[in-house]
């Protein structure tokens, strides 16, 4: 009995409660993954790379060798290596409502026996949407209730984002530091500059009529907010809606756009100097004040349903790492490239310009 | 056919009740048989029977296996009435005790049922020694377990929210203690378990996948009976006996577990050590009761009572001597769990018609308070502050319902009754209460603040009507017909849903029978679960009028048969095919409850289908079965994997049970399960890649796209019983996880390096963990 005790004590004492679970070597192969947005009149561009084992941390490795080819119509286009995985289609423009079918290989994918990888694509440039601004007022003091109307196209799947835009133009007084050759010394005078900006805005669509099922990873309403990353970038979040219930009407969007007066803070620049790399001169910020004129850009977009689905899941997955995931579903991403991942997508954007009668 | 019904002439009614010679408690399912016609009847739910047979010369048999046979010869003139006790097997190798008409009988019309007699659920081996219903049905063909240890049900492909739990015929809810560990059934308390996974009779309704029907027992009419046991985790006591003798019996079953009992001082001396006066625990119970009264040989009533709880309670308290003039006080409750209570009234209108008439209340809630209470002095001041929130959700029943039993002639059986159900849903109120109270020089100031949020509460209304025949057509073929009309109520939205049942049996020799059936159902009921294991926090919600009522259609077929030597063997086959299945949405965040559910699911459809095989042993000194299924479980949702089919989250394809008990004799037995089946699919994302944006995603290739291992397990129990002066005592030494598998319980990534078979080495590791290593235990018990 003694020995029957002390075995299962030492069985007790041996239990391990965890083991490495084992992957065959198919499941730890790359994908090729493949991703290109076609917009109107525009060269279709395209980025190449191979994905990474879950288990791995290096850097996603770019596709080189990879042969692209792209049917615009009756058109044919090879895709041209541009370096790092990006490949242009030379003369491409496709118009919207074009449809567009991929077809690749990458020769020597080399994990499993030098089979080549084939990956095929098909999607439509969508028409741009039919929209225009109703009324912009203010709400207080840097909130604006903006009603545009969406003329939506009938018996079919129309998917949009929306972003908006603020821009506020500022008059700077300023001392200005030049250096003068002739002189040989520096000379200062005092100029006035006005310049439009970007300014940081979050926006929101409180209508239960595009608030999709889709969307309920992001709560009751839809949001987004935008802020410029400089050479023309902006980063923000779009409002990602259908028209699953709003099909062929003409429908209101009423967004509540919130205004900030700078990136950081409410002061325009934080820095008393400044370097105005355009124009050469560094100068001294001697005062600022914003002009009583400000637009909102609206960038009212129709997308391709496949792009709408992989850009929402994406949306999800990036919100459910901020929550933790640990509480809610996995979000698969959803591509529409077979035999790889990615998405193959195509938008048509139509700008809407809103002249803002500042309430401060 | 009713017509041919009515018009028999020249019959008497011969009825009554089955009951147990030493217990007196009523027996389901003896089969009374006629000799002299061939004609039969099976006594019901409350052990009666009625048989109408042509008047003349009759010999009647009353059969249950492991009883002695009960035989009786009269001449029938009128209508009869024949009360029978039944004397268990004087030859102890034939006394384990299985029901006389068993589903598996190749006689009975009944298919794709289970029952398992209670002593041989008490007597598979279980962990921490703790016998559990839901465990022992776990290891029957068609259903499948979900995690490691725990006691959910997925039947036939179903999702564990589709599995009707009755209790003495009330629904209950919440059938799990301990986060799915344990389930909330007292064996001890228990006469009789009957799991329906298919071809449902018309008289259950209200869920796709199964019905599980659990009898309490009514307590013995002679004499005093009990037993009580210590056990790893839990101590339990029976007691049943008459109140007036052989006229009104009780029964009372309590179950507890001790585990803060045990852990409190180690608490306490921590909190010691902090100068703190602390508490912490967590225990369950249940309390089962029941009152049967016999007015007369025509009219019986029973009262039922269940309760069961889980509670979690943590409390801290400041001694003083930290900081004489701070004191605080904190303390948390979190309790959840069922109530049931029922009574029900029995009456013999006419020896061919009986009716059961019910009224019952049942209740499902959860409640979670915490509060913190802060004191400050300093010289002739005082401020206090206290903080009370508090967190409830449940559901309430009220049941009304009556049935009726009819055996116009010898080849009809015919069930039929109504019930109505009121729901009241309260998915989630959250409330709260802060107030700050200070007396300063002499001048009292008192600020208070409260909120309560999400009071809604959702009234629905159930109502079903049913009539089914089990219709014998001729010596090989029997059919059972039936139709249940239901209909629900909720937010101005009417739901209608006839659904007809259809099962036959054709017997191809005296032991063989081919069957088949058919059955239609509809589920107003979801449960909103939060994860794969039990949480108090799951939330049962109704349909709406957005969210549609799930339905299944579900075909089967089987073979049948009974074996010399007290074998049954049986293969049964079946398709199931369900619509408006919910399911969590990508991404959908459980935090936040029941607001907005709506929009966090969607519904699609699914299919089962699979084939069992099941060899029993009832009798003799080695019973046990043998249980194999095959099958599939898919689901398809618009929503979900890009509207691709993907396997439901326990789509097993192979599932193996063996359970063998050897019982030499009276004073030892023993047991041995091994189970075997194909590991859970689980989400696992496996690659990764970077979007256009230049962010990293993971890339999963579906929803449920990653098989874990396979599961498998062996457990053994030893019983020594010795008879002693005021009972018999019996110690029990089981066996959990004899040879120590690591079966997988969930997967985490680690920072371990992982080295592929190709020799690739990367930083990371998939990792699994496995909670129950080999698990003994002993247990005692006492019985008097």
């Amino acid at each position: 009995m003694k020995k029957i005790a002390l075995a299962l004590a030492l069985a007790l004492a041996l239990a391990s409660c965890q083991k490495q679970i084992p992957f065959p070597d198919d499941e730890t192969t790359p994908l090729v993954v493949f991703t290109a947005v076609a917009e109107p009149d525009s060269t279709l561009t395209a980025t190449l790379s191979f994905s990474r084992f879950f288990l791995a941390n290096h850097s996603f490795r770019p596709i080189h060798n990879a042969q692209l080819t792209l049917r615009v119509g009756s058109q044919t286009y090879t895709a041209t290596h541009q370096g790092d995985g990006l490949y242009r289609f030379d003369g491409s423009c496709p118009r919207p409502g074009d449809s567009l079918v991929l077809d690749g290989e990458v020769v020597n994918y080399a994990v499993l026996g030098n089979e080549p990888a084939r990956i095929h694509a098909a999607t439509r440039v969508p028409l741009r949407p039919e929209a225009q601004a109703l009324s912009c007022t203010p709400a207080g003091s840097r909130t604006y209730n903006l009603r545009l109307q969406l003329q939506d196209r009938p018996h079919e799947r129309n998917c949009y984002s929306l972003r908006v835009r603020y821009v506020d133009t500022v008059e700077r007084v300023l001392r200005r530091e030049t250096y003068d050759y002739q002189l040989g010394r520096y000379v200062y005078d005092t100029i006035v500059d006005t310049t439009a900006y970007d300014r940081y805005c979050t926006y929101q669509i409180k209508d239960i009529l595009i608030v999709q099922e889709d969307n309920s990873a992001l709560g009751t309403f839809i949001d987004g907010d935008i802020e410029e990353m400089g050479q023309g970038e902006y980063y923000g979040n779009s409002l990602l809606f259908a028209d699953d219930r709003i099909d062929g009407t003409a429908h209101t969007l009423s967004l509540e756009v919130y205004t900030y007066n700078s990136y950081y803070g409410d002061g325009y620049y934080d820095d008393s100097y400044i370097y105005d790399d355009g124009n050469g001169y560094y100068a001294q910020l001697l005062s600022q004040r914003s002009l009583a004129t400000a637009t909102f850009f609206v960038d009212l977009t129709a997308l391709s349903p496949e792009y709408y689905r992989y850009l929402l899941s994406c949306n999800k997955q990036d919100l459910q790492d901020d929550l933790g995931g640990l509480f809610s579903e996995p979000v698969v991403i959803q591509c529409n490239v077979q035999g790889g991942i990615g998405c193959l997508g195509a938008q048509s954007t139509t700008r809407i310009e809103v002249p803002v009668q500042l309430s401060r | 056919m009713l017509a041919g019904v009515w018009a028999v002439a020249q019959n008497s009614t011969i009825s009554g009740i089955v009951t147990d010679k030493e217990t007196g408690e009523t027996m389901i399912g003896v089969k009374v048989l006629d000799s002299r016609s061939g004609k039969g009847a099976v006594t019901n739910s409350f052990g009666r029977y009625s048989l109408t047979l042509p008047q003349g010369e009759v010999r009647l048999s009353f059969i249950f296996s492991g009883y002695e046979t009960h035989q009786d010869s009269l001449t029938l003139l009128r209508d009869t009435a024949i009360n029978v006790a039944m004397s268990m097997h004087t030859n102890v190798l034939e006394a384990v005790v299985v029901r006389g008409e068993r589903p598996t009988d190749a006689k009975s019309s009944q298919m794709s049922a289970v029952s398992i007699p209670i002593e041989h659920i008490k007597a598979v081996p279980v962990i921490f020694g703790e016998a559990d219903v839901l465990k022992a049905i776990q290891l029957m063909p068609g259903v499948q377990s979900g995690s490691e240890g725990m006691s959910g049900m997925y039947v036939r492909g179903g999702g564990p929210d589709e599995n009707l739990f009755l209790l003495d015929g009330v629904p209950l809810y919440n059938v799990n203690h301990l986060a799915g560990f344990f389930s909330a059934f007292n064996s001890d308390a228990i006469k009789d378990i009957t799991l329906y996974k298919g071809s449902f009779p018309a008289h259950f309704g209200g869920r796709l996948s199964s019905v599980l029907d659990i009898t309490q027992n009514d307590g013995n009419d002679k004499e005093l009976h009990g037993n009580f046991s210590i056990g790893a985790i839990a101590a339990k006591i029976n007691v049943e006996g008459p109140i007036i003798k052989e006229k009104t019996t009780f029964s009372i079953s309590a179950r507890r577990t001790y585990g803060d009992a045990l852990i409190m001082p180690f608490v306490k001396g921590a909190g010691l050590l902090s100068d703190l006066n602390t508490g912490f625990g967590y225990y369950f119970y249940d309390f089962n009761a029941k009152v049967a009264h016999k007015f007369s040989d025509r009219s019986r009533l029973f009262l039922s009572y269940y309760s069961g709880d889980d509670k979690i309670y943590f409390k801290v308290k400041t001694r003083g001597s930290m900081l004489d003039d701070e004191k605080m006080y904190m303390k948390m409750g979190y309790a959840w769990g069922n109530m049931v209570t029922s009574a029900r009234w029995n009456y013999v209108v006419t020896p061919k018609l009986f009716m059961n008439a019910t009224a019952a209340y049942t209740r499902y809630r959860n409640n979670l308070s915490i509060g913190a209470e802060e004191i400050y002095s300093w010289n002739e001041s005082v401020s206090k502050t206290n903080i009370d929130m508090y967190y409830n959700s449940g559901i309430e029943d009220y049941t009304g319902r009556v049935d009726f039993d009819y055996q116009p002639n010898p080849d009809h059986s015919m069930k039929f009754g109504t019930f109505f159900l009121h729901h009241i849903f309260r998915p989630e109120v959250m409330g709260g209460k802060f107030s700050d109270q200070s007396t300063e020089d002499g001048v009292n100031h008192l600020d208070t603040m409260s909120f309560k949020l999400g009071e809604s509460v959702v009234h629905a209304n159930e109502i079903n009507a049913y009539f089914e025949d089990d219709w014998t057509l001729s010596d090989a073929i029997k059919l059972n017909l039936g139709l249940a009309l239901s209909g629900f109520a909720v937010q101005e939205k009417f739901y209608f849903s006839p659904q007809p049942r259809l099962s036959g049996r054709m017997l191809l020799s005296d032991v063989l029978s081919l069957k088949a059936g058919y059955a239609y159902t509809t589920q107003y009921l979801h449960l909103l679960s939060n994860s794969n294991i039990s949480l108090p926090t799951d939330l049962w919600v109704p349909v709406t009028a957005k969210i549609a009522p799930m339905n299944a259609h579900q075909v089967a077929a089987g073979l049948f048969y009974n074996w010399k030597h007290g074998i049954d063997l049986s293969v049964e086959g079946y398709f199931k095919k369900m619509s408006n299945l919910m399911e969590y949405k990508d991404g959908a965040n459980f935090l936040g409850g029941s607001q907005g559910w709506e929009e966090k699911v969607t519904l699609g459809q699914g299919w089962a289908y699979g084939v069992e095989f099941l060899a029993q042993r009832t009798v003799g000194k080695v019973t046990g079965w043998v249980g194999y299924t095959w099958s599939k479980a898919l689901r398809q949702f618009d929503d979900i994997s890009q509207g691709e089919v993907f396997p439901a989250k326990y789509d097993r394809r192979h599932d193996l049970s063996i359970v063998l008990m050897y019982k030499p004799n009276d004073a030892f037995d023993c047991s041995l399960t091994w189970v075997y089946n194909t590991g859970n699919a689980a989400t696992l994302a496996t690659q990764q890649f970077q979007g256009e944006d230049g962010y990293t995603y993971d890339y999963y290739s579906g929803r449920n796209n990653y098989r874990m291992p396979a599961y498998h397990r062996a457990d053994v129990a030893v019983n020594f019983h010795k008879q002693k002066k005021r009972g018999v005592r019996t110690w029990n030494i089981s066996v959990y996880n004899l040879y120590n598998h690591q079966n997988p319980y969930i997967l985490l990534v680690s920072n371990q390096p992982y080295e592929s078979p190709n020799g690739t080495l990367y930083p990371r590791s998939l990792m699994q963990y496995s909670i129950f290593p080999i698990i003994p235990s002993v247990s005692y018990q006492f019985k008097f």
